[in-house]
Order: structure tokens, then sequence, then C-alpha cells
């Protein structure tokens, strides 16, 4: 093979080139933390970065959207509770007053507390999260020209007791927490407090307790008990369904805990270069770039012409 | 017997050719460095021998050689490398042409990273989830707003940016096609100067190396035919369309193809056919054309016929389908108070009657971007609405995220991935393309440097060669003048 000046000029600006060319790869790998900047460097991986990227993004909001439907489960849970609480208090007034022992005073006694329960119901059951109507369904917030859920004349001490009417609807409200997948969050006024077309619902019942007791008869108020219980075993059965809601929820918030590491681990795998792997190809690289320039400024310099002479 | 005199003559004929190859040495040093030279070498032979008679034969017996003769300079140059040159210059040519670009593309779309157009979407559809969970609460209603109209600027910008860079690439076809009509006026009058000093005999060695040297260059830009006549004349074809014939040169014009603002290659009135004319001319107008393509959602000038795996096709096709697909859930969705809304999300903003429209002309419709009873305007509920807490419509939007609404499979973000994977793939491959390519090319000039470079050292060798010769010529001239002096001044009758 004929060597001439130009070869060994040409072929020492291409090394250094094409070695200076690797060497500024790593240095890219290692000042941006990327082995991937763009789809070309490697299709696959692209492709597999911003599927992963994207599903994470996507769980993020499922979880967001878990964390939304746990607080209104959780304030839900609270509100059936105490729903639960003052519904008991009113049936322990109601076994008291069943007693024929007690008079009229202490029966009207009894039910001027099983009114104040009743409007203590009222307004658990007009409770709100961030302005919004717990028990309402979908009535949500008070249309321009609507009411509250349970709405009643409130306070109205002259007045008979009136029926506490419900303007809320059933509809559950949900979430979707999987694509496809939607949980309910909701738990509708009827559904806990009784339906208006029900005999047994809580507020018709505690409004007839107050008045059996006024009445004093311990037959009717043995019935009306009997109602209450109907009435608490909705509340009981809601809270259930409320917390089954609740563990499936945290179930799905667990799995997505523990799959947005491993999906995190899979787009840094695919996105991120090996850091020491890196370092070491990069000194190694710098050493064959010094030794080409160290052989070729020993290549270039002499000639023929040092030595004529 | 002997003719002294003969001697003075081959002495004086060594020392010019010893001075000649000094001379194409220099010639050689002087242009090592010089694009496209071809070092040369003195062609020399035997001068015709003098037959001479012998005492006792009249017949010639015996030749006495009369010294060196100089039958031409000739450049050092193997025709074979070079034709191998031409044909793979083309493929580097356009293969550097499709990495440079579509790198240019990629930086547009700015994948993978947090911040690219499938972030956008993503941040677009969890927006309408988060409404899903407030849906009665300004500020979310606000986040929904902003995220869209984001996503519609992310778009605009995409398609404006892809647009500037089909304008860029028709300017470079511009410029490559003027370079070739430069070159190939050069050819046509170097082929009448070769053809001239050739007729006479002579060797137009630095107007042979001129004109390879442009037929490298005119080889890269488009796929060049290249037929050596034997007049020295080279002409060069075009899938059969003669750019030089001999002495005429017919140059590629840019002429608007219909498109407004883009033309196309012609030659002698017809057009040149985009597959048909390769190298680095032919890539560029196939990213044009083929690789961004044309708006599929462009204003009404005259058609051209669409490129529908185009980026910009694609793109377009892409908004539009999400614009449809949400106009249609959000037409039919009903506002918080149960009023059913009938108002599109997207609009068309450079033609509001269109219902269509691609990546330059998606945005959120004004109605809802205006102030804070915009807001209220952003449908919610399903029809009938069964209160404000509704959120049927959505949640309907929040879920086309995964629905196939590209294809029977493909939702929005698997055909955008789609398309920068396809992007990608052409990048990678054309980035190894160069590089093999490159390398084919520098392993021809590697061989062509081996037959037509110049070596210093060699030429320095020679230069003692020549000298040494020269010298050593001079040096019989010499003997012959004391042999001379000898029979004129030191002999005969006269002293």
């Amino acid at each position: 093979m004929r060597i001439t000046n130009n070869m060994i000029f040409g072929a020492t600006t291409r090394n250094a080139k094409a070695h200076l060319e690797r060497l500024f790869d790593y240095q890219q790998q290692l000042a941006t933390g990327k082995k991937i900047n763009r789809p070309s460097d490697d299709p696959t991986a692209t492709d597999r970065a911003m599927l992963l990227r994207g599903t994470l993004s996507q769980q993020e909001q499922y979880q967001e959207n878990i964390r939304d439907a746990g607080t209104w489960l959780t304030i839900t849970d609270g509100a059936l509770d105490e729903a639960y609480s003052v519904m008991n208090r009113a049936r322990e007034l109601g076994v008291r007053g069943a007693n024929d022992t007690n008079n009229v005073d202490e029966r009207n006694a009894m039910a001027e507390e099983v009114k104040q329960l009743r409007e203590q119901l009222q307004v658990i059951a007009n409770g709100e999260i961030n302005g919004r109507f717990v028990f309402g369904g979908t009535m949500t917030i008070p249309q321009p020209t609507a009411t509250p859920p349970f709405n009643m004349p409130y306070p109205d001490p002259v007045a008979p007791a009136t029926e506490i009417a419900y303007t809320g609807n059933d509809v559950l409200m949900d979430v979707e927490v999987v694509p496809g997948v939607t949980v309910p969050f909701n738990t509708s006024g009827a559904a806990a407090f009784g339906d208006p077309a029900d005999p047994d619902r809580a507020f018709k019942v505690l409004e007839d307790l107050e008045n059996v007791l006024r009445a004093g008869d311990s037959t009717q108020i043995s019935a009306t008990i009997g109602r209450l219980d109907t009435a608490m075993g909705r509340v009981t059965t809601e809270r259930a369904v409320v917390g089954a809601r609740m563990n499936r929820l945290d179930l799905l918030e667990e799995r997505y805990a523990d799959s947005a590491i491993s999906y995190k681990e899979r787009l840094s795998e695919t996105e991120e270069p090996e850091f020491a792997d890196v370092v070491s190809k990069l000194m190694q690289q710098e050493q064959v770039y010094q030794a080409s320039l160290a052989a070729s400024s020993r290549i270039i310099q002499p000639s023929l012409l040092d030595y004529l002479r | 017997m002997d003719y002294s005199l003969l001697g003075i003559n081959a002495a004086v004929r060594g020392m010019a050719a010893a001075q000649t190859s000094l001379n194409t040495m220099g010639h050689n040093v002087s242009n090592a460095n010089v694009e496209g030279f071809s070092r040369q070498r003195v062609n020399v032979s035997p001068a015709s021998p003098i037959p001479t008679p012998g005492f006792n034969t009249p017949v010639r017996l015996a030749s006495l050689g009369s010294g060196t003769q100089i039958n031409g300079i000739n450049r050092l140059r193997d025709e074979f490398l070079d034709l191998q040159v031409r044909r793979e210059n083309a493929t580097l040519g356009a293969n550097e042409a499709f990495s440079q670009n579509v790198t240019l593309i990629e930086d547009i779309f700015h994948e993978p990273s947090e911040t690219g157009l499938s972030k956008l979407m993503d941040e677009f559809f969890n927006s309408w989830h988060t409404l899903t969970s407030n849906p009665e609460a300004p500020g979310v209603r606000a986040v929904v707003r902003d995220q869209a109209a984001t996503l519609a600027n992310a778009l605009n910008d995409a398609s404006h940016r892809l647009n500037t860079q089909r304008k860029e690439l028709d300017d470079q076809v511009k410029n490559a096609l003027t370079d070739i009509n430069l070159f190939t006026t050069q050819v046509a009058q170097l082929n009448v100067q070769i053809a001239e000093v050739q007729v006479g005999g002579g060797s137009a060695n630095q107007l042979l190396d001129q004109r390879d040297l442009l037929l490298e260059k005119v080889s890269k830009l488009v796929k060049l035919q290249t037929v050596q006549h034997e007049d020295g004349k080279v002409w060069l074809y075009l899938d059969g369309r003669a750019l030089v014939a001999g002495n005429i040169q017919t140059p590629l014009e840019f002429r608007p193809n219909g498109e407004g603002g883009y033309s196309d290659v012609m030659f002698e009135g017809s057009v040149v056919p985009q597959s048909k004319i390769g190298g680095q001319v032919g890539a560029l107008m196939q990213l044009r054309d083929d690789i961004i393509g044309r708006e599929r959602f462009r204003p009404a000038v005259p058609v051209l016929p669409d490129s529908p795996n185009g980026i910009l096709h694609r793109i377009d096709t892409l908004a539009n389908q999400l614009a449809q697909e949400v106009n249609a859930l959000h037409r039919a969705g009903s506002l918080t108070y149960g009023t059913v809304s009938g108002l599109d999300f997207f609009v068309n903003r450079i033609n509001p009657a269109s219902t269509t429209m691609g990546a330059g002309q998606i945005s959120v419709n004004p109605d809802i971007m205006n102030g804070t009873a915009g807001l209220d305007l952003i449908a919610t509920g399903g029809t009938p609405s069964t209160g404000p807490g509704d959120t049927a419509t959505s949640k309907a939007i929040a879920a086309l995220r995964n629905k196939a609404t590209m294809s029977a499979t493909a939702t929005f973000e698997d055909d955008y991935r789609n398309f920068l994977a396809s992007l990608g793939v052409l990048g990678q491959s054309a980035d190894r393309m160069v590089t093999n390519q490159g390398e084919v090319l520098h392993h021809l000039a590697q061989r062509k440097e081996e037959v037509s470079g110049v070596n210093m050292d060699e030429e320095m060798a020679d230069m003692v060669r020549y000298q040494h010769a020269y010298q050593a010529s001079a040096r019989a001239l010499n003997a012959f003048d004391e042999i001379l002096d000898r029979i004129i001044n030191g002999l005969g009758a006269g002293r």
C-alpha cells in the first residue's frame, strides 16, 4: 500500500474526529443523565420510554382519583357513623318512653329531645365537602332556584314538625380508577335515610316517634322503635358498602404505589445510562484519544527532508 | 566508426529529461494539498537508436542509443475508482440529507421528554379526570381550559415548524440546483478545452483533474450517469436526460408546482420525477413531499396529492380526530345546571366555519376561552343531566385517552408514538447509512489517494535521483567537451 502525506493527515483528523465524537457522546450521557435524546438514538427504547411515561402519568392520575374518592368516602363514613349515633340516642329515648312509669312532662322532654335529634340528623344529611352535598346524589350544589337535599323550614319553633323532603337524587357518582373500570364514591340520601315513598324513612320515623312519645301510648312507641331499627339497619348497611369501597380503593392505591416503583425503574433503565459503565468507557475513550494524538504527532513531523543533508 | 558529436546530443537530452522531471516534481509538491489533484509523472522512453553500419558489413547491425526522449506528462489516476466514487456518492448525499433533516424534525417533537406533545396529551386527559372528581370547581375548569389551550398551541407550533422546515428544504433544493447548473456549465466548457488539447496531442492533466472534481461534486447532488466519449468529452445524464452533451449544457430549472410557494425540478419544460433524481436533491425533495409531506387541511390551493404517511398529515389527522372525538362528546354534554351544551370544545382557528381542523388550525373555542364566563361553558354532565355532580361527559372525554380512536387498536398516544418510532427508524437507518457509506467512500478515497496522491518522501527521493541524473548528464557533456577540445585544439598541423 502506498501511503501519501494526505492520507496521514486525513487519517489523523478523521480518527481524532471519531474519538471526539465518542467522547462527546459519553460526556453528553453523563451531563444529561439520558442515553436517548431523540427517537433515532434508539427507536425501540424511545417507544418504550414514551409508553412507560404515559402509563406512569395515567397511573398518577388514577391515584389522584382514588384519593379524591377516598376523601369523599371517609367523610361519608363519618357522617353515617354520626347519623347512627343520633338515631341510637333517639332509640334509647324511645325505649325509656315506652316504660309506663314516665309522666307527661318527662315524655314531652323526651319528645323534645327526639325533635332536636331529628334536626341534628338533618344537619348531618345536609353535610358538605368543599361546598358539595355529600348525600345529594348528583345534586351536589344548590341549583340557582333549588334547596339543600333534605330541606326543612328550619328552625321553625311555631309550626308543628313537617316532613323533611329529599330534593337530591340517587345517582351514583364514580371515578375511573383502572382503564374502563369506575368506582362509585357517593351514598345517596335515599339509600342512607330512606326513600321518600318508604314508610320507614328515618326522618318520618323520628317525627312519628316524637308524636307517639307526646301521646304516651307505649304500644305505639314500641312499634315505632321497631321501625327505627329498620332505619338504623339501613345506615349500617350503607356504612358496610362505604367500607367495602374504601378497602377496594386502598388495595388499588397500594397496587399503584408498587407498580409505580417498578415502572419508574424500567423507565430509568430505558432512558438513563449506567453511570459506572459510562464513566469507565469515557476514561477508556480518553486514553485511546490521547494515544492516537500522540501517535499522530510522532508520524506527522518527520519527513525525508529532515535527513537529507 | 563512431560519431563523437552524437554523445553531446544524448547528454543534453538526459539533462532536459531530468530537468523536466524536476519541474514536474516541483509541480506535484506544490499541488500536494490541492483538492482533486493527481500527481504527474514525466513519461520518458529511449530515443530512437541510430543505425550504425559495421566496418565490414554494409548492413545495419548495431544501433546506437541517442539518449532519452520525453513523450509527455501523464497524471496518475484510476478512472475506474472515479466511476465507483461517483456511483456511491449519490447514496451518501441522500443519506446525509436524511440524517441531518430527520434530526431537525425530531427536535421539533422533543421526545422522549417531560415536555413533549405526549406529556401535554397526558396532562390534557388528566385534567378531565380531575374535573370529573370536582365538576363544580371553577379552578379545575380553568386547568382543563389551560391544558387544552397548551396542547392546541403545541400542535400549532409543531405544524408551523414543520412547514417552515419544508420551506427550508425547498430552498436547499433551489441552491443545489444552482450549484448543479454551475458545475455542468463548467463541465461543458472543460469538455471543449480538453478536446482541443487532446486533438493537438497534448495532455490536459489539470483540466481533467478539474473536470473529475466537478463530476464528483455533481454526483453527490443527483444520481448521475457519465459516458466518456473518444474525443475526450464526457456526457452527463440524469435519468436519460442529457445535462451535458459534449459542448452543450442544459440547465435544470426549479418551477412552481401548483402548491403555493413550492417548486419542482424541470428539464426542458417537463417535470423530473422525484424518484428519478436521487442523491441529495432527491432526498431533500422526498423529505419535503413525502416524509414531512403536505398539510391535510390546508387552505384550498390547486390540490396536489396528499402524502398519507407524511408527518404533517399524521399530526393533522391526530389533531382532527382529537377535536372530533372531544367535540362530539362535548356538544352532547350538559352544563352544570342541565343546559345541553351544543358547543364545540375545539374549533378551527383559521376557518371557523370548518368543522375539520389540522394541527395548524386546532384551538380551544374562543367562547370557552372568554374569561370566567367561558368556564361555565365547559360541559361535564351527561344528557339529560341528573345534576351538577353529573360527570358523564367529562368522564367520557377523560376515557378517550384509552379508546382506540385512531384505528381499530390505536389510541391517540399509540398513534403519536408510532409515527415518532417510524421517524426514529428512518433517522437511525440514515445515520447508519451515512456511517457505512462514509466508510465505503473513505476506502475508495484512500485507494484514489494511493494512486494519485503525493507522497513528499517519494518526491524528495525523486528530486535527489533527478538531481544526480542531471549532474551525470552534465558530466557526460563535460567529457565530450574535453574530447572535442583535444580534437580541435590538441591535434593537427596548426600547432
